[in-house]
């Protein structure tokens, strides 16, 4: 505490009235001069007749810096006279000899009035200061209609107890909006409108285009917010008008779970350029992020079958995610049966439930035609690329594992020889993590090749992987190629390294990045990648369908925000 | 207790097993593969020193038995295969009861040589399932068609506007069959020649088709060009020629590839220059997409003058009918193989005028007298009959019978596959 007598600034600004609000103990300033008023939060402290109290103060410059008001909340203390508010170590703005305390209430409005006219930042951060409107029940929001503000939300999907997607439109040609909130009676957050996805409402457009002279269609908007009600915890949006008008409407929110749900968030229609980084990192991230996070908690079930013999100590598991397209399992156990590995066990993973009673046949058949021995396992649901892979390298027993996708196949004649091959590779070099084949598309080029990370164009400054060579004749020479990292459609490691890791990150979704993830783990452990281009398979990437579908994009946007965030860094040093 | 003297007897000369398969069995349809194959067996059957049996896929003509894949409803050396679950695309049958049934069959028959005409129905996993349960055993396949190599029924023709193809590639095959992503086509080729790979010696009737093989990838050292066997026929003696104008006579089905439709136009142009000429044609639409069924209808309803529909006739009756013609034709606007009604005329006796491409001119080029047009060329086809017209009958040069192979020739292609390296 100072004993030193404050000292008054130069300059013309003066706390002139206050006010106390007993229940949130917040204090409300108003004064004249914001010249030198931070704007937002800042550390800042009271001065009274017993001394000096320093704590966080929200700074609310307003009306081009003329006035201002800011919002404390006091700590638990003494009754003291307040002779001034310090904003700086040097800066003390004192009260008024004829500061007035306000009645609470009037207090509480002309500080929801500075609110609403104080910048946008500075707002969201001071209004959790400030008591809520209660909710009545009562759909107000109709109220609005005649500044011309229209909101509607279809839908409030509750993402796992992490926060609320929000889809609806809105129309304010006017520019009235002055805050959207969700409020709970124990919380409330503003809706970030700026980081919200834009969705096209020709609907909007045809109902109110004439009326609102709308000459586009994205009305619509799907937006995150942070905060879960309970399932019986009354919740509802809060729109206050920049005039004062409040309306406010109850949400029902619903619930949204597992990977059908965060296809339809990725399915999101996609931003302009510009607006994809923060799009992302405000909307479509967290929310994925949410839905994932509680989708990977549920108790995950499996069948296995096994057919045939297995070998009794395999060297090498290889574990074949199966989604979609259960055929490759037939054409891969075909082409692996021309030349067979008796050391290598095969472990198919079945992700896609709906497929099941085709892929046990299948199995069947493809056991009675190829006689390769074999082991199924079949999940109970859909758990998308990672955790179905993670899933077959847990029962896998070699020392060795080959994580393979179910679209890479042999050269005739080759049959499983790679995996010999790729095993002898790890075995000679004991820094060498994972070692990749050749890939080559249909044609005989490179498909894969190692791949090195890049920012891509048109798209966020996230280093993404690209593969190197691409579409380039063959490389020569029989040498190891090191890269930075490997495709996951088809790579070596030890299983020792691969537990250690914790395997593919489940946190990456329907399967991108996870496999540059690894690689960089595996780096992180001083253990290098490289590719070895003796033993070539043909990979048949994903056709041009399959890509156009409209969650692909946002997936693999997602995927690259994630991967940003734990290697970005890292990877520009 | 005394031990037991082995008694060591002379190996008797070592009796050659040989199993011939083909999709479907000459009592149920009546295609040349399978006729081909059911004459190989039988000539087999009849030469010393050979065990042979006959299986052939049953597609539907036959009975079924609950929960028998293959039944021997003909004999103790003759099988019927039920083939369930066929892939036309990619010639694969997933039937886990037929890889079971057909490895215990080949287990049971201990072949030395599988000799497989068609897998059609069957799957070209059988090819797998011979070197799996009979790993001695040496794997022959005779070739009929393009169906390895082109999905559109193994013509090599586009579809659907029916242009001759020279090659297959994944992109040329989408084109044809949209509904097929070129990466299927792709995975089409790698399966079969997975299975392919088993195969140690094939069999074309026709340069033509082991080139077109070869090109298409498989190993030109394990093809052998050797005609199919034809069931023997005695043509009876010949009679005098009857009066009237030129006989130019098509013998088989009316279908679009065979030529329907350049025959009549030739009919046409025959009759537009008073040609002293007509078409006869024997067979009909039966088998024929309703479509094109309806189109021959139409054109029967009201045909050229020079145009007559003899009407459909029976295999038996072939060379009596075309001893009354002049010439046969084949106005093929697909590659063909090595076709029947070559052999036939050849037999009958009559010279030819047939499409200058593939099997046909390969075959024709065998036969002094005969002649070849430009296929699909209706006013060039009209020229030849025109100009064949115009011989006197005793200028004109019956075609000499063509010699089938003898059933030697065959096993000494048994041999050479055995003496292949694998």
């Amino acid at each position: 505490m100072s004993e030193a007598a404050p000292r008054v600034n130069a300059s013309a600004s003066l706390v002139e009235a206050q006010a106390f609000l007993e229940a949130s103990r917040t204090l409300i300033l108003f004064g004249r001069d914001a010249a030198g008023i931070p704007a937002g939060r800042f550390e800042g402290a009271l001065h009274g007749n017993l001394g000096r109290i320093a704590l966080p103060v929200q700074g609310l410059p307003l009306r081009g810096g003329d006035r201002f008001a800011a919002l404390l909340q006091l700590p638990p203390m003494p009754a003291q006279q307040i002779r001034a508010l310090e904003v700086a170590p040097e800066r003390l703005i004192p009260f008024a000899p004829s500061c007035r305390a306000l009645p609470p209430e009037e207090g509480l409005e002309r500080a929801r009035r500075a609110l609403r006219e104080a910048p946008a930042d500075a707002r969201t951060a001071a209004e959790p200061l400030l008591p809520r409107r209660s909710f009545s029940g009562t759909d107000t929001l109709p109220r609005l209609a005649a500044s011309a503000v229209h909101l509607a939300v279809d839908r409030a999907l509750r993402l796992g107890g992490k926060g609320m997607l929000l889809t609806g439109w809105l129309l304010d040609p006017g520019k009235q909006l002055a805050a959207l909130r969700v409020c709970t009676e124990a919380e409330s957050h503003p809706v970030d409108l700026s980081a919200a996805a834009v969705i096209p409402r020709p609907d909007v457009r045809e109902a109110a285009g004439v009326a609102f002279a709308l000459d586009h269609d994205d009305w619509g908007f799907s937006a995150f917010v942070p905060l879960c009600p309970a399932p019986d915890e009354t919740c509802w949006i809060e729109v206050e008008l920049r005039d004062g008008e409040v309306g406010q409407r109850a949400l029902a929110p619903v619930e949204g779970a597992g990977l059908a749900v965060i296809r339809q968030v990725l399915a999101t229609p996609r931003a302009a350029p510009s607006r994809l980084a923060a799009v992302m990192s405000g909307t479509i991230g967290p929310a994925v992020e949410a839905l994932n996070e509680a989708r990977l908690q549920r108790p995950r079930d499996a069948t296995e079958i096994t057919y045939g013999t297995l070998p009794e100590a395999p060297r090498v598991s290889v574990v074949v995610p199966l989604h979609g397209r259960v055929d490759f399992m037939e054409f891969q156990l075909a082409l692996f049966s021309a030349a067979p590995d008796p050391e290598a066990e095969l472990i198919y993973v079945l992700d896609d439930p709906r497929r099941r009673a085709e892929t046990e046949a299948l199995a069947l058949s493809a056991h009675a035609r190829f006689g390769l021995p074999f082991r199924l396992v079949l999940l109970e649901e859909n758990w998308g690329f990672a955790p179905a892979c993670n899933e077959g390298a847990r029962r896998a027993r070699g020392r060795h594992l080959c994580m393979l996708n179910s679209d890479v196949f042999p050269q005739l004649g080759e049959g499983m020889g790679f995996l010999a091959a790729l095993s002898a590779r790890l075995d000679a070099d004991p820094t060498l993590g994972a070692v990749a084949p050749l890939l080559l598309f249909e044609d005989g080029t490179v498909q894969h090749q190692g791949m090195r990370f890049e920012a891509v164009r048109g798209l966020p400054p996230w280093p993404f992987p690209i593969h190197e060579r691409k579409a380039h004749p063959a490389p020569e020479g029989a040498g190891l190629i090191a890269a930075p990292a490997l495709t996951g459609a088809c790579l070596v490691l030890r299983r020792e390294d691969w537990d250690v890791l914790g395997g593919f990150d489940e946190g990456f979704v329907i399967g991108d990045f996870e496999d540059a993830d690894l690689c960089l783990r595996l780096r992180e452990r001083g253990l290098g990648c490289a590719v070895d281009p003796a033993p070539r398979l043909f990979h048949l990437e994903r056709q041009s369908q399959e890509e156009g579908a409209g969650w692909r994009f946002h997936a693999t946007l997602f995927n690259a925000w994630r991967h940003d965030r734990r290697w970005g860094a890292k990877l520009a040093s | 207790m005394g031990r037991k003297t082995r008694v060591v007897s002379a190996p008797a000369p070592r009796e050659r097993r040989v199993l011939v398969v083909s999709h479907t069995h000459p009592r149920l349809t009546r295609g040349g593969a399978e006729i081909a194959a059911y004459e190989q067996f039988r000539r087999l059957k009849e030469t010393p020193g050979v065990r042979a049996f006959f299986l052939s896929g049953n597609a539907g003509w036959h009975a079924r038995r609950t929960g028998v894949v293959i039944q021997r409803p003909w004999g103790e050396d003759e099988f019927l295969a039920e083939a369930p679950g066929y892939d036309h695309f990619r010639h694969a049958n997933s039937s886990p009861a037929l890889a079971r049934e057909f490895g215990e069959l080949l287990e049971e028959l201990r072949p030395d040589v599988v000799h497989v005409h068609h897998y059609l129905g069957l799957g070209v996993e059988l090819f797998q399932a011979v070197r799996r349960h009979v790993p001695g055993a040496r794997l022959v396949l005779t070739l009929h068609e393009f169906l390895l190599i082109c999905n559109h029924f193994g013509q090599m023709v586009t579809r659907p506007d029916l242009v001759l193809c020279t090659h297959a590639s994944p992109q040329r095959c989408h084109r044809c069959y949209p509904e097929h992503e070129p990466r299927a086509f792709f995975l089409r080729e790698l399966w079969l020649k997975r299975f392919l790979a088993e195969v140690d010696l094939f069999i074309a009737p026709s340069h033509f088709l082991m080139e077109r093989h070869v090109a298409w990838g498989l190993p030109r050292e394990r093809f052998r060009v050797l005609e199919n066997h034809l069931p023997p026929h005695d043509p009876g003696p010949e009679l005098p020629r009857r009066g009237g104008p030129f006989r130019a006579g098509f013998f088989g089905q009316m279908s679009k590839l065979k030529g329907i439709d350049v025959l009549v136009r030739a009919a046409e142009l025959l009759e537009e220059r008073g040609a002293d000429a007509v078409i006869e044609l024997h067979g009909s639409a039966e088998n024929q997409p309703t479509s094109f069924r309806e189109h021959v209808a139409k054109v029967l309803a009201s045909p050229p003058r020079h145009f007559i529909h003899r009407g459909p006739y029976r295999n038996a009756e072939v060379t009596e009918l075309m001893r009354g013609v002049d010439a046969v034709i084949v106005p093929s606007i697909w590659w063909e193989n090595s076709p029947l009604i070559i052999r036939e005329a050849a037999r009958a006796g009559r010279p030819l005028i047939g499409s200058g491409i593939g099997g046909i001119a390969e075959k024709l080029e065998e036969l002094p007298g005969s002649m070849t047009f430009r296929a699909g060329d209706a006013m060039d086809l009209a020229d030849r009959i025109i100009e064949m017209a115009a011989l006197p009958p005793e200028a004109r040069t019956p075609a000499p019978e063509l010699e089938g192979p003898g059933i030697e020739a065959l096993l000494a292609l048994y041999d050479e596959a055995a003496a292949l390296p694998r």
